[in-house]
């Protein structure tokens, strides 16, 4: 770098990426959080009414259920999709035959877009023709059939498990990717030591993948808290607002009930909330990838001294 | 090599493979938990796979047949609910509006994205590192919070109207990891090679577009297959932007067919169908390159 000198005219090659975030990313950004302190019908001249949006916020019954949904949500995605993905890379590590096999197959759904996977398990989750039911049907077990998705006991697990089922293969590619840059000298001397597969994962896989873990949680948390398309497809928010998220009821605030000065707020607590999360997570020390192999080395001495 | 040689190398290879098939026999036999991984992974392929056949299935099948039993292999293969599909829905013009939409979405990106990150990378000035930085804020800001901004802009301005105004948007959204990604690429490249282009005269138009470019091709792909799953699939931006039928992309077609046409199963099938099968085609042939730029993409981002 830098064998080039600097011309003025090099500004130039800089322009179109720079008018078009400023133009349509950071100008669209200050915009919302200028207008999350107004009332605004997005016709008429926007109201500035202070942090009254902010207060309604925590009024908003519909709001602060959906903050609890996006909550366990975020749990769920973390356990199942980043759980499995990281179950499924450590069973795939050493290469098993049809490794390419597995991992093309698993990571195929990621690639398929929200709509035409929503489209597919609205027909699967279909009272009478889903394969759902049918199944249950054919295993006797007819008393367990339900309209998943228009049972509000049932429609907002229903819902999210599609995203969440979705995902496993794209966590799965990502610890695929971190495991090979484990050295094999540790997984050579947890072997040697005589440690099972259980104890492998916990001793030398978990602890040395934390740094790609740290990533993942982020990853599944934000996209708990950001995504609107399944909910939207599968429910619309229903039936009633059981299955309402904040992003589903910024969409309805704003482009239904026309106060897009109160969508706005709900979008910047969207954004505060994915900014706290990730800046939890990758701050948090504990997760720090250092302090994890440090740990392992430590481990496997103390599995050295037990053995010898 | 000579023809003993080969014959010597295609013998140790046979060894080779016997000894490996032997080992891995072995290996089972003396952990079971490698039958147990194999059914773990066994029972996640079944999950991936079934809901796709059910659906290919369904989309050959009556509605008589489908409210009879679930099958995974059509008991006919019935054309009629793809007819049906093609016209009547906009889904085949949806299709073709998702394609023109991403492919200028894709141009435009290019033209924003390689001047930009060649200059953050190759080239050392005061605001590099400030312009550079002020790009990365965006990473924290998700699509979903300057939807109705944007579309309030787009309303202001008239963009609303112009057809296919939307690739900016799309473009705008897709700048900063892009640029994250193509700037570390183009920073790995040995400068010796454009120190012996500046020497014979070369400028830097021309460094850009003969050396830069053609050796950064890896992360113009890897951006570019990115970008395009983003674009392709994007649901809720399409959904705002474009209400009219015949404007419409594929993900929000296949939406409101699904509200259209509630009952007929067949329909819906075929239209998944139709919907993944070019995903499919991509992904054939993409499918290492996404795995590894969405690996690196992950935890570079």
């Amino acid at each position: 770098m830098g064998t080039l000198k600097f011309r003025p005219w090099y500004l130039l090659y800089l322009l179109p990426a720079v008018a078009l975030y400023v133009g349509l990313f950071v100008y669209p950004f200050i915009e919302t959080a200028i207008s999350s302190f107004t009332s605004w019908d997005g016709i008429t001249a926007p109201v500035f009414v202070g942090i009254q949006n902010y207060v309604q916020l925590f009024h908003d019954n519909v709001l602060m259920s959906g903050i609890l949904r996006i909550l366990i949500w975020a749990a769920l995605a973390v356990l199942v999709k980043v759980g499995l993905g990281l179950v499924f890379a450590a069973m795939l590590r050493e290469r098993l035959k049809g490794y390419g096999f597995f991992t093309s197959v698993f990571f195929f759904p990621v690639v398929i877009s929200s709509s035409a996977m929503s489209l597919i398990f609205s027909l699967m989750y279909d009272k009478d023709i889903g394969i759902i039911n049918q199944t249950l049907g054919f295993f006797g077990l007819g008393f367990l059939q339900h309209a998943w998705l228009s049972d509000p006991g049932t429609a907002f697990f229903a819902a999210i498990a599609v995203p969440i089922y979705q995902d496993i293969g794209f966590f799965l590619v990502i610890f695929l990717a971190a495991l090979q840059d484990i050295p094999g000298e540790y997984y050579e001397s947890a072997r040697i030591d005589g440690a099972g597969p259980f104890k492998t994962f916990f001793m030398v896989t978990l602890p040395l993948s934390l740094g790609s873990l740290r990533v993942c949680i982020v990853l599944a948390v934000t996209s708990a808290f950001k995504t609107f398309d399944y909910i939207f497809l599968l429910t619309a928010g229903g039936p009633g607002n059981s299955t309402q998220v904040p992003a589903t009821w910024m969409y309805l605030q704003t482009f239904q009930s026309f106060k897009y000065g109160y969508g706005a707020a709900i979008a910047m607590l969207i954004f505060v909330l994915s900014l706290v999360v990730s800046g939890l997570v990758m701050g948090s020390n504990m997760f720090s990838a250092r302090a994890a192999r440090r740990e392992a080395a430590r481990e496997l001495r103390d599995i050295d001294g037990v053995m010898a | 090599m000579t023809a003993n040689g080969l014959l010597q190398a295609s013998h140790a290879r046979v060894g080779a493979d016997r000894s490996r098939s032997t080992r891995a026999f072995s290996r089972v036999l003396h952990n079971p938990m490698i039958l147990v991984a194999y059914l773990v992974l066994a029972l996640n392929t079944v999950s991936c796979l079934v809901p796709i056949l059910w659906t290919l299935s369904n989309s050959f099948r009556s509605n008589t047949q489908i409210f009879a039993r679930f099958s995974l292999f059509p008991e006919q293969f019935n054309f009629g609910a793809y007819v049906s599909m093609l016209t009547q829905t906009n889904i085949l013009s949806g299709f073709f509006n998702s394609v023109i939409i991403t492919g200028l979405s894709l141009v435009l990106l290019f033209i924003c994205v390689l001047p930009a990150a060649f200059v953050l990378s190759r080239i050392r000035f005061a605001f590099s590192k400030v312009i550079y930085g002020f790009f990365l804020l965006a990473i924290f800001v998700p699509g979903i919070v300057l939807l109705q901004a944007t579309y309030s802009i787009f309303a202001g301005t008239g963009l609303l109207n112009i057809p296919y105004a939307i690739v900016l948007a799309y473009t705008a959204g897709q700048v900063p990891f892009c640029l994250f990604l193509m700037v570390a690429y183009m920073r790995e490249i040995d400068p010796t090679i454009e120190e012996a282009a500046l020497v014979d005269g070369a400028s830097g138009w021309r460094i850009f577009l003969q050396i830069i470019l053609p050796m950064s091709r890896n992360g113009i792909v890897t951006i570019m297959i990115l970008s395009f799953v983003s674009i392709w699939n994007d649901y809720i931006y399409a959904l705002v932007f474009l209400p009219e039928p015949q404007r419409q992309t594929l993900t929000v077609a296949l939406a409101s067919a699904k509200g259209e046409y509630t009952v007929s199963y067949g329909l819906l099938s075929a239209a998944a169908i139709l919907a993944i099968v070019p995903v499919f085609v991509f992904y054939l042939f993409t499918k290492n390159l996404l795995m590894n730029g969405m690996s690196s993409g992950a935890v570079k981002g």
